[in-house]
């Protein structure tokens, strides 16, 4: 047997470990997971555990259902939120077919793809998300936890024991936190993961969206990552930092340039911005993400870059001297409520796309847009991100892009869910328009 | 410690058998014909004594069957020969020992003990202050409390540990340790070096050293 199966058997033994949950992702993001034994691992281990996978969304296919999840031995970790006696571990698992084949359905067989092609470039795609969330009383309604905003330190704050306890929980499972504060929101937060490579970066948010619940679930509370769940106040973003190495030095820096971007640091930008009204449906797949996604709270709407205004849809961070390895492109579009291995794949789809055809960079945007008329705005060439789902998933639907990043089984039936989520949403009668209509009308 | 004789039911091994019991280890008896992968796979034996005298070329097949079998390679091999046929019997080149029948009083027990102390002693490989880096048991050992390690973490002190005083960059550790076909950069080799500091106290860290503008390497003196 290959040495790092023995090492996690080995683990097993010594944890005392009775279950292990193997986990995988289905296309819209949801964590899946199941238990196998300890005296089932070694088999999965040599052989994998075969599952149905008819009934995961995005992975059903009308002929075949058996699939085989691989588990990802370098992924072994104790649950620390479980019993430490008898106690559970997970291993994030690969799904293939059962002829042993990696399936197309398996987003993080799609990030593989994407990743690789950068690596046939010579780039190493390094990821830093920042994911905003929310604490309620519970899931039934919006009641906050605390008044406090940005940065606010409040005494006997129960949030910031849940912060800190959630953070000793990523730390043990080999998450780094870089680091965590009060959001601007009430009751809203944030824990910035230290910046890896893209493929470990999506192991490690669909850990933490778990962490989060877990550790709020454990203390009474309730945790979500919905985009905006309260209207009038900043939704919960997924700002996602991004840089490309060679080796060991950062293939997006230049010293001499005037934004301390080289050649291909500005493609990649350029990419980003080309083609970010595509990739939205992806980065902000849900009715209500586009809630999120209006003037006035912080979030992007136009498609610009800046390297001081934060509220452009691409930051690029001021250079900082010796500091070479930190230039990086944030993208500030996204949603915690993303796929993050179908996010991060589209992402660096536009930014090679980006590179290999040479895109020129637009000018730097200087103004406060968001003070500009819609003239002024077509004037500068300014774009806006799609307004709601339907017409992001119009774009994303035309976009030769995505369908190569996502391929063709991912592709297609994201289009169709993501079609189907909208002609729900349409046909509802909201509370505004009860609101609104019902007494005058 | 289980203890296989191989041979062909010749008189020796039967004798060694006994002489093997007797010193308190159990014995296995194993046909030179016998397919023994299987069966040292599931029950691991520490010592195969390979009796020369009975059939001195199946010896040596199944001498050098047993060092390159997965099986086999770890089972220290002792040659056993009559004092008649001294000389005479070619001795595989791939046995770790030599033994002479008659055996001398307690030599056969002297020789199986030596072989098990020279294996607990040898599962502690090195030792840096109040670390210890037991290799064979996978283990590594903060002041006497084992410390969780990943397997990579481990396999990068393993490699940094085994190759002391040696400068590698990045690309050499990460082609080292996770391989070629490894989607992250090299950024992983940092973070792994930062939780291998993190976790393992203070002498470590400043024996894991940064060479910077290079890479890192493991400083044997402090």
């Amino acid at each position: 047997m290959v040495k790092d199966a023995e090492y996690v058997l080995k683990q097993v033994r010594d944890n005392d470990i009775k279950f292990i949950h193997l986990w995988f992702t289905d296309v819209l993001g949801f964590l899946k997971s199941f238990a196998i034994t300890a005296d089932e691992l070694e088999n999965a281990l040599a052989e994998g555990m075969g599952f149905d996978g008819s009934s995961i969304e995005g992975f059903s296919r009308i002929q075949e259902s058996d699939m085989v999840a691989f588990p990802d031995t370098g992924t072994f970790s104790v649950l620390p939120w479980r019993p430490e006696q008898q106690g559970v571990a997970r291993m994030f698992a690969d799904v293939r077919n059962p002829d042993g084949s990696p399936f197309e359905g398996d987003p993080r067989n799609v990030l593989k793809r994407n990743l690789e092609r950068a690596a046939k470039m010579g780039y190493t795609f390094y990821v830093g998300p920042e994911l905003e969330y929310f604490y309620f009383k519970d899931s039934d309604g919006t009641e906050v936890l605390d008044h406090g905003g940005y940065f606010d330190l409040t005494p006997l704050d129960l949030a910031r024991d849940l912060r800190r306890q959630t953070i000793l929980s990523l730390q043990a499972m080999g998450v780094d936190v870089e680091y965590s504060h009060h959001e601007v929101a009430p009751s809203q937060h944030e824990i910035d993961l230290r910046y890896t490579d893209a493929l470990t970066m999506s192991d490690s948010v669909m850990t933490y969206r778990l962490a989060v619940k877990e550790i709020a679930q454990q203390n009474g509370v309730y945790a979500t990552f919905m985009p905006k769940p309260i209207f009038g106040v900043n939704g919960s973003g997924m700002h996602t930092h991004q840089s490309i190495f060679r080796g060991d030095d950062n293939a997006m820096f230049d010293a001499n340039d005037e934004y301390h971007l080289s050649a291909e640091g500005r493609s990649y930008v350029a990419g980003i911005l080309k083609h970010a009204p595509e990739l939205t449906a992806v980065l902000n797949q849900w009715v209500n993400s586009y809630k999120r996604l209006v003037p006035g709270y912080e979030a992007p709407v136009y498609v610009c870059w800046a390297r001081r205004n934060r509220s452009a849809l691409v930051r690029v961070p001021m250079y900082k001297p010796g500091k070479e390895k930190a230039t990086r492109v944030e993208l500030r579009s996204p949603d915690p409520a993303c796929n993050p291995y179908l996010a991060f794949s589209v992402m660096l789809a536009a930014g090679l796309e980006g590179i290999e055809k040479g895109y020129e960079l637009p000018a730097e945007s200087m103004n406060n847009i968001y003070e500009m008329t819609a003239e002024e705005r077509a004037d500068c060439g300014i774009e806006t991100l799609p307004e709601d789902l339907y017409e992001a998933i119009k774009l994303t639907e035309q976009s030769e892009l995505v369908r190569k990043a996502l391929g063709d089984h991912v592709f297609k039936w994201f289009v169709r869910n993501k079609y189907d989520e909208w002609n729900e949403y349409k046909a509802q009668v909201s509370p505004y328009e009860l609101d609104r209509y019902l007494s005058i009308l | 410690m289980e203890i296989a004789i191989f041979s062909n039911d010749s008189p020796l091994a039967r004798a060694v058998a006994d002489e093997t019991v007797a010193t308190g280890h159990a014995a296995r008896a194993v046909d030179f014909g016998d397919d023994w992968t299987a069966d040292f796979a599931e029950r691991p034996v520490g010592v195969a004594i390979v009796d020369v005298t009975a059939d001195s070329s199946a010896a040596r097949r199944v001498s050098s069957a047993l060092r390159e079998s997965a099986a086999g390679r770890k089972v220290r091999q002792i040659a056993v020969v009559e004092a008649d046929s001294l000389g005479k019997e070619p001795i595989p080149p791939t046995v770790d020992d030599l033994a002479v029948y008659p055996f001398r009083p307690g030599e056969l027990a002297s020789k199986l003990r030596l072989i098990e102390d020279g294996w607990r002693a040898s599962s502690v490989a090195l030792v840096f202050g109040d670390v210890v880096i037991d290799t064979a048991a996978y283990e590594v050992r903060l002041n006497g409390v084992p410390v969780a390690l990943t397997f990579k973490e481990q396999e990068l002190l393993h490699f940094l540990t085994s190759n002391p005083d040696r400068v590698f960059s990045r690309s050499q550790l990460l082609t080292q340790v996770w391989g070629y076909d490894y989607f992250g950069g090299t950024r992983t080799v940092d973070v792994h070096i930062r939780r291998l500091r993190f976790k393992l106290g203070s002498e470590m860290e400043s024996r894991i050293q940064t060479v910077r503008n290079v890479g890192y390497k493991f400083a044997s003196n402090i």
